[in-house]
């Protein structure tokens, strides 16, 4: 009996401590659901992002996605994570059709909803407080017209995922920022044939003398294909990988555009924290994460917490 | 009803009619016809010192896996599985490389992550053959079973010991080990140092790079420096991989053990054909394609993700389809894999030599050679089985 009472003591003991806690702003309970197949490292620091974030306020944070990469599965996850009341539900969106059922319906059941990374022109008609990310369209540009400042007169853009929404816009960018038609081409995941495909496309057209590769992976084969061909190419890159900083810093690569998603994880956390503790308080605008320049200038610094805050 | 009678077993057949009939000569015409358009349609560009090394890059890499799959095609089963087998060793190695070898065993070098990876891949294949020859399951079941298994495998393990679904930036092991070398290196290296030498003596003669012979001649890049040092290290362990597996198919026992075992796997039994090792022994040497093939991947470039090898199984089963390779087992020839590694390399990468079309098109392509390749080979294999 004494075990019994001791047992219910510590329960009555235990909830106090978190209702004091939950009036302080703690214990607030967030989950993140991403488009991630597992395979991305990208997606990692945006995970750890959040997990800073939720730390830094005392709050726990669930990260799930679906090795899939289906979108049903993927809308499912956040139907779940809307059954479990959360404090808010944090989501990239690729594809606004397949899951804004159930965004909406998150919405209607009071849940806070923050997007991000991806579904920037969804993400207000679906019900969600802002979304954080980087405007893919308008990082193109940018690079595009660095590229243009630095002396690149006919571009190409070297695309692994040639149905990916964000990569094409990142594309149609860079020649809205340079100059010219788009040119394009599909060089595959695999590193043998990004570094084959890009050569022959140099081969094609010897007036190439700006490439695009916007990923980190691409850039590291395509900067083989310039070696290999002899051309005196100009090459930006898209996001982080130990080796482009390496490549930035020997002058092999001009710069990289880093879409800083950490901020894509932490951001949504500490706004829906203050969404839910200072009566609504959010930013008046979305929170753009990037563009972000790394270059000669700051590749050294950046190459310390690439893959891991960066 | 077929027109043919015992007197036409008799008569002496001419060397042209020979040649028509073999189990390859669908996928050689078909090769030939590629070859021919992509030269003309690329001004030459596309057999250049660069685009020889870059088309047989891909070539000897689809080569590699499709040799695996055809063989084990002709044994009359498949193997889903092999683009994820290449994921799991590539990361196998990649770790073991990163992080050395497994119950601390110490570091791991080149060739120590190279066996450790081949025994656990061939164990694999193992596993795979046995529960497909007793339990009597598909083998298209099974080995998709395995591809979902061994890429979810892939995933947790990155995840687990290396906090990120990727491993890059491993130092380049090429400079001080032979292992390291012989997957990721280049060979054949006097092949183009010749090509090089005889482009310095037509520029001796006053040649520019502009001019026709040199589109097709020169191993001189932009720059006049030396263009191509060698062919990548996969070249070497197509053309050994397809010599052996050509001289196992034609020459000995064991070939003929894997066609009798795809033609009638009942009556090879009854013939003393040890059916259930021909198959376990095929799906382990599609694992070793598979590990041979990330070996070349990892030492080459010196990195690994959890992605690697993705949809690698589709290439590998179309080039062997290709290659007159019969879905059905019991007939194929690994010198018509040889011609469908050309055909489908050179569909995947030397369109992109094209500068007026979309590179995108070379799928569009690859389904049409495919079902060209099929019938052609449907109507060869008609005639050398007398229309059964």
């Amino acid at each position: 009996m004494t075990n019994f009472l001791k047992k219910a003591a510590l329960a009555v003991a235990m909830s106090a401590v978190a209702s004091m806690a939950a009036a302080d702003g703690h214990g607030e309970r967030y989950v993140m659901i991403t488009h991630t197949q597992g395979t991305d490292p990208f997606w990692p620091v945006v995970e750890k992002g959040g997990r800073d974030a939720a730390a830094a306020i005392g709050a726990t944070l669930e990260y799930n996605f679906d090795v899939s990469g289906d979108m049903a599965a993927m809308a499912a996850l956040i139907e779940a994570a809307a059954a479990s009341e959360p404090d808010g539900i944090i989501v990239s969106l690729p594809d606004a059709d397949a899951l804004g059922p159930a965004i909406k319906a998150a919405v209607a059941d009071g849940i806070p909803v923050v997007t991000m990374n991806s579904g920037l022109e969804s993400s207000k008609e679906l019900g969600a407080l802002m979304h954080v990310g980087q405007p893919e369209r308008l990082a193109g540009e940018a690079a595009g017209g660095r590229a243009k400042a630095e002396g690149v007169t006919k571009g190409l853009c070297l695309n692994q995922e040639a149905f990916n929404t964000a990569l094409v816009d990142r594309c149609e960018g860079y020649f809205a920022g340079l100059g010219g038609d788009l040119n394009m081409i599909d060089v595959s995941n695999d590193p043998a044939q990004i570094e084959t495909r890009t050569a022959a496309a140099l081969e094609a057209d010897e007036s190439i003398d700006g490439v695009l590769a916007v990923g980190p992976h691409v850039c590291e084969a395509a900067t083989k294909a310039i070696e290999a061909v002899g051309a005196d190419v100009h090459l930006a890159c898209f996001d982080l990988s130990p080796g482009v900083m390496d490549m930035i810093e020997d002058g092999r690569a001009s710069f990289t555009i880093d879409q800083q998603q950490r901020l894509q994880g932490y951001m949504p956390v500490i706004v829906l924290h203050l969404y839910n503790t200072a009566a609504g308080l959010l930013p008046g605008n979305n929170i753009a994460s990037g563009p972000g320049f790394v270059d000669k200038s700051n590749a050294a610094a950046v190459k310390a917490l690439a893959g891991i805050d960066r | 009803m077929s027109d043919r009678s015992e007197a036409d077993r008799l008569q002496q057949e001419t060397w042209l009619q020979r040649t028509i009939r073999r189990p390859e000569m669908g996928a050689f015409i078909v090769m030939i016809v590629i070859i021919v358009a992509l030269t003309w349609a690329s001004s030459g560009k596309a057999f250049n010192a660069l685009g020889l090394k870059n088309n047989i890059q891909i070539i000897a890499q689809y080569g590699i896996i499709a040799i695996g799959a055809a063989a084990l095609m002709i044994a009359g089963e498949f193997d889903l599985s092999i683009g994820s087998m290449i994921g799991f060793a590539g990361m196998s190695m990649a770790l073991m490389l990163k992080w050395g070898l497994p119950f601390g065993l110490g570091e791991a070098t080149p060739l120590a992550a190279f066996l450790a990876t081949l025994v656990m891949t061939l164990t694999f294949g193992w596993i795979i053959g046995n529960i497909v020859v007793r339990s009597g399951l598909s083998s298209f079941i099974v080995t998709l079973a395995f591809l979902f298994f061994l890429r979810g495998v892939t995933e947790v393990a990155f995840r687990l010991i290396n906090q990120s679904t990727q491993v890059s930036g491993l130092e380049d092991f090429k400079e001080d080990s032979w292992v390291a070398w012989i997957f990721g290196g280049e060979v054949f290296g006097w092949f183009y140092d010749a090509w090089f030498w005889i482009g310095q003596r037509f520029v001796d003669m006053g040649y520019g790079r502009t001019d026709q012979w040199f589109t097709l001649g020169g191993n001189l890049n932009r720059r006049g420096e030396q263009w191509v040092d060698g062919f990548d290290a996969r070249f070497f362990w197509f053309i050994l991989l397809a010599a052996v597996a050509m001289f196992i198919m034609n020459r000995t026992q064991l070939g003929n053990w894997i066609y009798a075992t795809g033609d009638n796997k009942e009556a090879a039994r009854a013939n003393g054909v040890p059916v259930n090792r021909v198959k376990i022994g095929l799906f382990m040497f599609t694992a070793f394609c598979a590990t041979l093939f990330a070996a070349c991947q990892v030492f080459e470039n010196n990195t690994s993700d959890a992605a690697k090898g993705n949809l690698m199984e589709l290439f590998a089963i179309a080039i062997a389809v290709v290659g007159g390779t019969l879905m059905t087992g019991g007939f194929g020839s690994i010198l018509g894999v040889v011609f469908g590694a050309i055909t489908v390399g050179l569909v995947a990468n030397a369109v992109f030599f094209i500068p007026e079309i979309d590179g995108a098109w070379f799928r569009v392509f690859l389904g049409a050679i495919l079902l060209a390749a099929v019938f052609a080979n449907e109507r060869i294999r008609k005639r050398i089985t007398g229309g059964i």
